[in-house]
């Protein structure tokens, strides 16, 4: 009796726990079908993802959107990689790349053709070639990011200059007369765009006409000529008030950074390399602050270069083992290609990447994203190189960057030794 | 007769008493044989491979270890783990002595002195590292406001390549409060009546230190070294978290700080794994981790082993 008590409880409980694994995403029964959908901003940014995602729930009979906010990388290859995995994902385009070159994603132009959407007219072209990989685009672009100049304007006032820069050469005799030092040597404001960090590494580069790969996107070129001369002038200006002065102030700011403290908006940095992002940080942290935005200038020789910077887009992108496909290609459309498109942009402070949105009154009036959009319709951004060892490859040109902007190693034995590491790289 | 049914049921007993013990401890077998030895086999097999979580994998032989060895971001970060490891950990062990020896003695107030001292240990490290980053703030930060005040120009302690590890070995000082319990309770232990017959002797404090008190903890403090130097072999946290926020912007969150200076070996190991997407080649920097640290506690148990034997400790 004892013994088929037990056994009825077991079976019970086998039964019981192997209902609870049975549950589904998908519920049939007239339900809605679940999509889970991971972006990967957090905060007030994050509230308006909610908000578009409550919008596509509105309008929806056949499906409902579980939005979550996930920041951390590792959590999106383990997902994307197992069985729990969610139906959408919002990461950037070089995590696309990354993911896609390991076979991580579904190519979305095949599920676009089956439902007749046509991909291209609708984006920006260097929004999708961001999202390509072997000739298939694995993600649909939502926001376009580039990077152009901020400037002081009453420094520049200060200095008699009515215009900003428009070759690095001028900039750099602004940048010398506009620096400040104490009795100590320290720096109180600091002319030359030595930070963000991530522009030493790009703009600053770009602007000189120097560039990390070939257009190919597969052949690496630390040893283009263009970045020496920018390293160049780079270290030329750290010489000038002590490297070990210049590091403290980039690492102040670096800690202070988008904060009440940061140096732009306490008016110690006259120009800065920086996204549309910003503006909208100047108006919650630094509302005093006197600045414009232009482009970010080119060089005497190749004035051509004006405006060059990185383009990234933050794209939507269906893993492999997504389990609701279409619903998941529902949703990329309604955040990408809908009247909530534009709130979500302009919400979370984000240039479009859907070509309708560049002549919209809304995005226009934002502050200072005329410059931006006008940037944006060049089309020439520099592209991300297409190589499954790009984040090593983008460690190692820190790092060697790291030894010149330390005066740990010369701009070109540097570059050479980064050549000679590069090598080894797939 | 009975002596031999005796037996036989002492036999039983025995045979009893093992299929019971070894039924008690079969959930911990269980849980090793899935969630240590399995991965660990599974990870010496991969580390042969080229493999990522969705696609199969594929045999290389030894190719991982070829490159693992050509590469100088592994050698670099070995060097700044090793650092770590011979630097760090007698700083540590030093100031958990000293403040050990500090609260050893009797004062007022010892007890919330102790839990004072102790309470840093029990700080989320993610937490202690952000402030740390503050702290370290050249402008900003304390360490440098209290360096000037003295009249030393501190210097960009996270930005500066030659200063980044010696930054983590400041921060490390922090976080000694389990090594100086435990010194604390060797201090307890080292017998009264040596330091009375010093007395007699006429030693000094000094002399005492030296040849009573150190002779009767080292057992415990080479202990201490093993673990910490094992532990810094898995330095990880504080990196990521520094590499994390200290990145400028951009994408690049996969480097090792300023000159990939405080590029440890887990964490470049970790960049490989989920940065790269190399898991093959994670797995096989892993096994030469796993060999590393097996030569390391092999060399140091030699040590204690010869310690112990000699009779040093008061024996």
């Amino acid at each position: 009796m004892k013994k088929a008590l037990s056994c009825l409880l077991a079976s019970v409980m086998l039964i019981t726990s192997l209902t609870a694994c049975g549950e589904t995403s998908g519920e049939s029964g007239g339900k809605k079908e679940k999509i889970v959908f991971w972006y990967s901003h957090t905060g007030n940014e994050g509230e308006y993802y909610i908000q578009a995602v409550e919008a596509f729930n509105a309008g929806q009979d056949k499906y409902e959107v579980e939005a979550l906010s996930v920041t951390d990388k590792q959590k999106y290859i383990v997902a994307i990689s197992g069985n729990d995995c969610p139906d959408l994902i919002e990461v950037s385009n070089q995590d696309i790349i990354s993911y896609a070159d390991s076979g991580l994603l579904s190519p979305i132009d095949t599920i676009a053709e089956q439902d007749g959407y046509a991909l291209e007219g609708t984006y920006s072209n260097q929004a999708l070639e961001a999202n390509i990989l072997g000739g298939q685009v694995y993600g649909v672009p939502l926001t376009s990011i580039i990077i152009q100049m901020f400037y002081n304007k009453d420094i520049l006032a200060e200095l008699g200059y009515s215009e900003p820069p428009e070759t690095m050469e001028e900039l750099y005799e602004m940048a010398v007369k506009a620096t400040q030092v104490d009795e100590s040597g320290t720096i109180t404001r600091l002319g030359y765009p030595l930070f963000p960090l991530a522009s030493a590494r790009q703009e600053l580069i770009y602007a000189f006409g120097g560039a990390w790969w070939a257009e190919d996107g597969t052949t690496l070129t630390p040893d283009n000529e263009k970045i020496l001369d920018s390293l160049i002038m780079n270290l030329k200006y750290r010489e000038l008030y002590g490297i070990e002065k210049v590091q403290e102030f980039i690492a102040t700011a670096n800690t202070n950074r988008y904060t009440e403290n940061d140096m732009f908006f306490a008016g110690k940095q006259l120009f800065r390399f920086d996204g549309p992002w910003l503006a909208t940080m100047i108006t919650d942290y630094g509302p005093d602050v006197n600045y414009g935005v232009t482009l970010i200038p080119g060089t005497k020789a190749n004035p051509e270069n004006r405006g060059a910077s990185r383009y990234e887009t933050t794209s939507l992108a269906i893993p492999v083992s997504a389990q609701q496909n279409e619903g998941a290609w529902e949703l990329i459309k309604f955040l990408s290609n809908s009247d909530e498109t534009k709130e979500l942009l302009l919400g979370i402070g984000s240039l479009p990447a859907l070509l309708s949105l560049y002549e919209d009154s809304d995005i226009l009036n934002q502050p200072n994203y005329e410059a931006f959009v006008e940037a944006l319709k060049t089309e020439n951004g520099i592209q991300y190189a297409k190589i499954g060892d790009l984040a090593k490859y983008t460690s190692l040109i820190e790092e060697y960057l790291d030894y010149v902007y330390n005066g740990m190693g010369t701009p070109e034995d540097s570059m050479k030794r980064l050549e000679e590491q590069a090598k080894m790289l797939e | 007769m009975a002596k031999q049914v005796a037996k036989k049921k002492n036999k039983g007993f025995h045979k009893r008493d093992n299929i019971n013990g070894f039924l008690f401890a079969l959930p911990w077998i269980i849980g090793f044989i899935c969630f240590s030895l399995v991965p660990l086999m599974t990870s010496l097999y991969y580390s042969f491979t080229e493999f990522n979580p969705v696609k199969p994998a594929v045999w290389v032989g030894l190719k991982n270890f070829e490159y693992i060895f050509k590469d100088p971001l592994v050698l670099k970060s070995l060097k700044n783990t090793m650092f770590m490891a011979f630097v760090s950990t007698p700083v540590n062990l030093f100031i958990a002595l000293l403040l050990a020896a500090l609260l050893n003695s009797k004062f007022k107030g010892r007890g919330v002195v102790r839990t004072i001292f102790f309470m840093p240990s029990i700080i989320p490290m993610i937490a202690a590292t952000m402030v740390w980053i503050w702290m370290f703030d050249p402008t900003y930060g304390y360490i440098n406001r209290v360096l000037s005040s003295i009249g030393i120009d501190g210097p960009a302690w996270l930005v500066n390549p030659a200063y980044t590890k010696w930054a983590l070995v400041l921060m490390g000082t922090w976080c000694v409060g389990t090594t100086m319990l435990i010194c604390l309770a060797a201090l307890q232990e080292v017998p009264g009546s040596y330091y009375e017959s010093a007395d007699i002797d006429g030693a000094n404090s000094i002399g005492k230190f030296f040849n009573i008190t150190l002779p009767c903890m080292a057992p415990v403090l080479i202990y201490q070294a093993i673990l910490n130097i094992i532990n810094s072999f898995q330095y990880f946290t504080q990196v990521y978290v520094i590499v994390n926020a200290s990145s400028g912007g951009g994408n690049s969150n996969a480097g090792g700080g300023p000159a990939n200076s405080i590029l440890m070996y887990p964490l470049y190991l970790f960049n490989t794994a989920f940065s790269y997407m190399k898991m093959g080649r994670a797995s096989a920097m892993a096994w030469l981790l796993f060999t590393i640290v097996s030569i390391l506690t092999f060399i140091m148990i030699k040590v204690t082993k010869k310690v112990s034997e000699s009779g040093v400790g008061g024996e």
